[in-house]
């Protein structure tokens, strides 16, 4: 096996294509698959967009399908309920699992085992942990009612609520009177899912800020809220603008949640994305055109759509990032 | 002063975990509970009996025995598939010179721009023109390579002393060779979390399998378990007994590796 440094370089120089073919090699496999499975489908995606397409392709349309969704009530009630949905979902992930990072990066007892549980939802199965959540939240056999019920209090419909909190606090009706008690619920049930990860995520910026910088502030006089605020918010900001990004497209592509606590799990003979499609969220939206209804070109024209979104999204939210992040030494 | 933030600290943290492990707890005593005690109130965190029975019932009303042996398969065939396909492309991206490297590499990372509702379709119409319909190909190779994988085994790979290298190409070793006798043993606890990483997102996939299988004998533990609860419908403790079934394979996983996985998922940011 050893050879002298000379005959080495002859080797090599001998045989000039073999370390750059290896490298091709190498990646070849995964390139296939990436390509076959990541690629394609975008490019595809795109052709069978333009066809009116069912279970098999039928005719050339254009743009029809997308001039049609612009029309199409279903789609915009369920982007409307996305838009409810990321909302309430995004910055409360955030600031909760800041909170639980901050408390845990204070040198504070037990900080493995609480770490353990606030993460344990995001390994577990959503279809399981949906079923546990939507019997708890069940109208008439749930633990909530049963405690309400016990305390003398109203029982609620929790996932089967189609109107909105404000409608049953009795101000605002119609479309734009918030989310439905229902979705509400489905929001709650992501938070709990997430938090976890987003402290894991936020425990690992915290733990990278130098503990230099907050010792030079308190000799300067800073402490509590001033030293959070000045100081360490700013310092964990790029895991902040990471973090929403990463959330906001998590939350627009929530299916398994959704799916399991409104119509798979038991609240008792609803539909998927029920009540009244008020947790029909896009992707919802998505997989019941093409699956319940085969409409496939349809569902790809909205998927595409919802991808233009996404990307715009993201892209703003890289803008508002450029001014407002701070990196460490940058 | 000190004290009483320590303890407001804890309050906060305990109280928080509470709610976070609560649906644990209550899926796991529920499912050892009898149906009327399951839906009493005040409940009980401790059944009166405990009926291990309910598990035997729970695998007795659904064919979960199959259920779990595909999803076994499929986890495991993911992994496999991950694992192998990433450390491969990490490789090259770490150690090997080639034209095209930083374009390619940026071309791999590009493709986590394109999200799952667009590939799914496409995907399906794709797996139902090569006959993968309701097949194990179906719900193992599409999902064989992963970006993020790739991603955190290359920083793995990176943090291999570079004269290692260097020594091992001036002896004339073979990259094969380097990448099994160097690489591969000083990064087992590397490709341990990317291997274990995707056996959870395979395991705990619901809409692909849905989408790509139909057949009963092909049904993944996640759509097995959701077509069992729309049958079962208030038999809440058959229920639970069957969600805590699914559940135990990853939670086990888990707590075995919880560090590893931990850290592995704080420093890329996967989010499934």
């Amino acid at each position: 096996m050893v050879l002298t440094g000379v005959s080495a370089a002859a080797r090599l120089r001998r045989r000039p294509g073999r370390g750059r073919l290896a490298g091709y090699l190498y990646l070849a496999p995964a390139a296939v698959l990436l390509a076959a499975f990541h690629i394609y489908p975008l490019f595809y995606g795109a052709y069978v967009s333009l066809f009116r397409w069912g279970l098999t392709r039928e005719a050339f349309v254009g743009l029809s399908n997308y001039r049609a969704l612009l029309h199409d009530a279903d789609f915009w009630r369920a982007l409307l309920v996305t838009t409810y949905y990321v909302i309430g979902v995004v910055p409360a992930e955030i600031v909760l699992g800041f909170t639980v990072a901050y408390l845990l990066s204070q040198r504070i007892h037990g900080r493995a085992a609480y770490r353990l549980v606030y993460f344990l939802p995001y390994i577990t199965s959503m279809v399981a942990m949906g079923l546990v959540w939507s019997w708890i939240f069940n109208a008439n056999f749930g633990l909530l009612n049963a405690l309400l019920r016990f305390l003398h209090l109203p029982t609620p419909r929790w996932l089967l609520e189609p109107r909105s909190i404000l409608a049953l606090l009795h101000f605002g009706r119609g479309l734009f009177a918030g989310p439905s008690l229902a979705l509400v619920c489905v929001t709650a049930v992501t938070i709990w899912y997430y938090t976890g990860f987003h402290a894991v995520v936020y425990l690992a910026g915290l733990t990278a800020i130098p503990t230099e910088i907050h010792e030079a502030a308190r000799l300067d006089g800073a402490g509590g809220f001033g030293l959070l605020r000045r100081i360490t918010l700013p310092l964990v900001s790029p895991t902040t603008f990471f973090l929403a990004v990463v959330a906001t497209i998590g939350a627009v592509q929530s299916f398994a949640i959704v799916y399991t606590l409104t119509g798979g799990g038991v609240s008792g003979g609803a539909e998927a994305g029920g009540p009244l499609g008020t947790t029909r969220v896009v992707t919802l939206f998505i997989f019941t055109t093409f699956y319940t209804e085969f409409r496939v070109g349809y569902a790809t024209a909205a998927a595409f759509v919802v991808f233009a979104i996404l990307l715009a999204l993201t892209a703003l939210q890289m803008r508002i990032g450029e001014r407002r992040v701070h990196y460490l030494g940058g | 002063m000190r004290i009483s933030r320590t303890a407001a600290a804890h309050l906060l943290l305990l109280s928080g975990a509470a709610v976070t492990a609560f649906p644990f707890l209550w899926m796991l005593t529920s499912s050892l509970k009898s149906n009327v005690e399951a839906i009493r109130f005040p409940a009980a965190l401790v059944p009166h009996d405990w009926l291990w029975q309910n598990y035997a019932r729970a695998l007795a009303a659904a064919p979960f025995s199959r259920y779990f042996l595909n999803s076994l398969i499929q986890s495991t065939g993911v992994a496999a598939c991950v694992t192998l396909t990433s450390a491969l492309a990490a490789y090259a991206f770490a150690f090997l010179e080639f034209p095209g490297r930083r374009i390619l590499f940026g071309a791999f990372i590009a493709t986590l721009l394109v999200p799952p509702e667009i590939t799914l379709i496409p995907n399906f119409v794709v797996i139902t023109a090569l006959h993968w319909y309701n097949t194990f190909l179906a719900l193992i190779i599409p999902m064989g390579a992963s970006v993020l994988s790739v991603f955190l085994l290359r920083q793995v790979f990176l943090g291999i002393p570079r004269h290692l290298w260097d020594a091992a190409r001036v002896d004339g070793c073979p990259p094969g060779y380097f990448l099994r006798r160097i690489v591969v043993p000083l990064s087992r606890p590397g490709l341990a979390v990317v291997a274990l990483l995707a056996f959870l997102r395979a395991w705990n996939d619901l809409l692909w399998p849905l989408v790509a299988t139909s057949t009963d004998n092909m049904r993944t533990v996640q759509v097995g378990l959701l077509a069992f609860s729309q049958n079962v419908s208030t038999d809440y403790t058959l229920l639970m007994a069957a969600a805590v079934m699914v559940v135990l394979p990853t939670a086990g996983a888990f707590l075995l590796a919880q560090r590893q996985i931990i850290e592995g998922i704080g420093t890329t940011g996967l989010r499934g």
